[in-house]
């Protein structure tokens, strides 16, 4: 059985590669990448991933454009969607309360933890990327 | 999970390049605020550097870095940047200590 895929999307290349190690290694998932929201946007129609670990502040085509994007598209309006960000204060978080995400993962975070917290809020099981 | 862990320490030394010539191209910025010289473009600089910092010196290693770092980000996204010269430069300064940049002189 394939494990599930994830699409890391991080203009950052440090973030997306440790987010991209810790996935793969501790969680087991399939992981591709992507560095801005403009080829997160590509990809997601033509590999079609099971999730999204989507920044939010980008150059260009930002988090919250990508995801409106995504909810506008019959074939993607149901893609989850975790929020990776340093974002994180009361005022951010109730701008994104009215968005159709999954959860959010704050930055700075630990590695280790990535695909433990990534399995809890989409409800999968760690060992091998399936639903739980 | 060995191999997790000294995967993550080759790509921190990568990242800690990276938040180190973040750190220099504030401190150039910052340079401006006093004389009011910045451009709208530099204040948009300076808030996405300072705002990268938060999230990847932190996940690297450097958990300290974070408060000043959002702090920076603030003061460049603020109205009034000039009044923050002061708190803005202490913030340079206690991310220069958190990062141990003079520790660095090696990794160029």
């Amino acid at each position: 059985v394939p494990s599930r895929e994830l699409l890391v999307v991080d203009d950052d290349d440090g973030i997306r590669e440790v987010a991209q190690m810790a996935l793969e290694i501790v969680g087991g998932f399939r992981v591709r990448t992507a560095s801005s929201g403009g080829q997160a946007w590509e990809m997601v129609r033509t590999q079609a991933p099971d999730a999204l670990l989507l920044d939010v502040m980008m150059p260009g085509m930002d988090g919250p454009t990508l995801l409106g994007r995504l909810r506008a598209d019959a074939a993607t309006s149901h893609l989850p969607v975790i929020f990776l960000t340093a974002k994180i204060q009361a005022g951010d978080r109730r701008d994104w309360n009215d968005l159709d995400i999954t959860g959010v993962i704050a930055k700075p975070f630990d590695p280790m933890l990535l695909a433990a917290d990534i399995s809890r809020l989409l409800g999968w099981d760690l060992a091998d990327g399936e639903p739980s | 999970m060995a191999r997790a862990r000294d995967a993550f320490a080759e790509i921190g030394l990568q990242a800690r390049r990276s938040n180190l010539a973040r750190l220099a191209e504030l401190d150039l910025l910052w340079q401006g605020v006093s004389t009011d010289a910045l451009t709208e473009a530099q204040r948009e600089r300076g808030a996405t550097l300072a705002h990268q910092l938060v999230g990847s010196a932190g996940t690297f290693g450097y958990p300290g870095v974070a408060g000043p770092a959002r702090q920076l980000e603030d003061f460049f996204a603020g109205t009034d940047l000039r009044s923050a010269a002061a708190a803005g430069s202490s913030c340079l300064q206690q991310i220069r200590q958190e990062l141990d940049v003079e520790a660095s002189a090696d990794l160029d």
